[in-house]
């Protein structure tokens, strides 16, 4: 059995955002299997408790042509991008696009891992066997230091 | 790798390329019976290849990505894998000395200082011996 580590850890009160992301205006992306999952709103509720004006996907985008449409008009608005994986750490071709817009427009962006928020270059994206629109890449995230 | 139309792209810096190394490939895959679309014959400067690059994509079956020494990848290149993935096109990495393997099973880890010319590295997984495990924990 595989154990989920993103989606079974994290605690809105007990996540470490980073202070470059405090009171910052944040779009929240995730791929659109995440959008319901509970990692998705406990990334967003901590971003709001550190300050953040969140701007979530879920909730701006009403189809993937409006999100086409809109995307670079809503990331110039934003000073951070969030990203949530999927479920196994799993992102597709929307999300790679969302970063490389981050990229264009200089903004920073944050892979979220249960309560911790990592820089882009700390992570590496393992491309999948059979790499499709859905599922391209699986985010690893760097090993937590043990206490 | 099925003969069947290919594109050939260039990821990465331009300066870092070898036109030599570049052609060599082009021409060792005409060898092979593929019909290559090659950027560097198709586009003659950026905003013909802004204007046309995901026409000349959509003609195609694969999207061939060579690799510079150090294996970096800009926006450009990355874009084409994002809009590769999304037309359902294969994609393949070429290394300087010619060997083209397919993008699975590579890492890619995004530079610090967002560069658009320097934004992302590929690094390969190195080849397992036989009988040795999947080591991923399954």
């Amino acid at each position: 059995m595989q154990i989920q580590v993103h989606h079974t850890t994290g605690n809105p009160r007990s996540a470490r955002v980073p202070s470059a992301l405090r009171r910052r205006t944040v779009y929240l992306a995730a791929p659109l299997v995440a959008f319901d999952s509970s990692a998705y709103g406990r990334t967003e509720d901590a971003l709001v408790r550190a300050g953040c004006f969140v701007i979530a996907a879920r909730d701006e985008f009403r189809s993937t042509t409006d999100w086409l449409a809109r995307l670079g008009d809503v990331l110039s608005k934003v000073q951070a991008l969030v990203v949530v994986p999927g479920p196994g750490g799993v992102v597709g071709a929307g999300v790679l696009r969302e970063i490389l817009e981050a990229i264009v427009f200089g903004i920073p962006t944050y892979l979220a891992d249960g309560n911790r928020f990592h820089p882009l270059h700390g992570v590496r994206f393992t491309v999948l066997d059979r790499p499709s629109r859905r599922c391209f890449a699986r985010v690893e995230f760097p090993l937590r230091k043990r206490r | 790798m099925t003969a069947s139309r290919l594109r050939v792209y260039i990821g990465g810096p331009v300066a870092q390329y070898d036109a030599h190394v570049y052609k060599r490939i082009v021409e060792a895959l005409r060898l092979r019976g593929l019909e290559v679309v090659a950027d560097r014959e198709r586009f003659r400067d950026m905003n013909a290849w802004r204007a046309g690059w995901r026409k000349a994509l959509s003609e195609c079956t694969h999207l061939l990505l060579l690799l510079g020494p150090d294996r970096v990848l800009g926006c450009g290149a990355l874009a084409e894998i994002v809009e590769a993935l999304t037309q359902g096109k294969q994609v393949m990495l070429a290394q300087p000395n010619g060997a083209i393997r397919p993008l699975e099973r590579t890492w890619i880890r995004f530079l610090p200082g967002r560069s658009k010319r320097r934004t992302a590295q590929v690094n390969f997984e190195p080849r397992r011996r036989r009988g040795e495990g999947h080591g991923d924990g399954s």
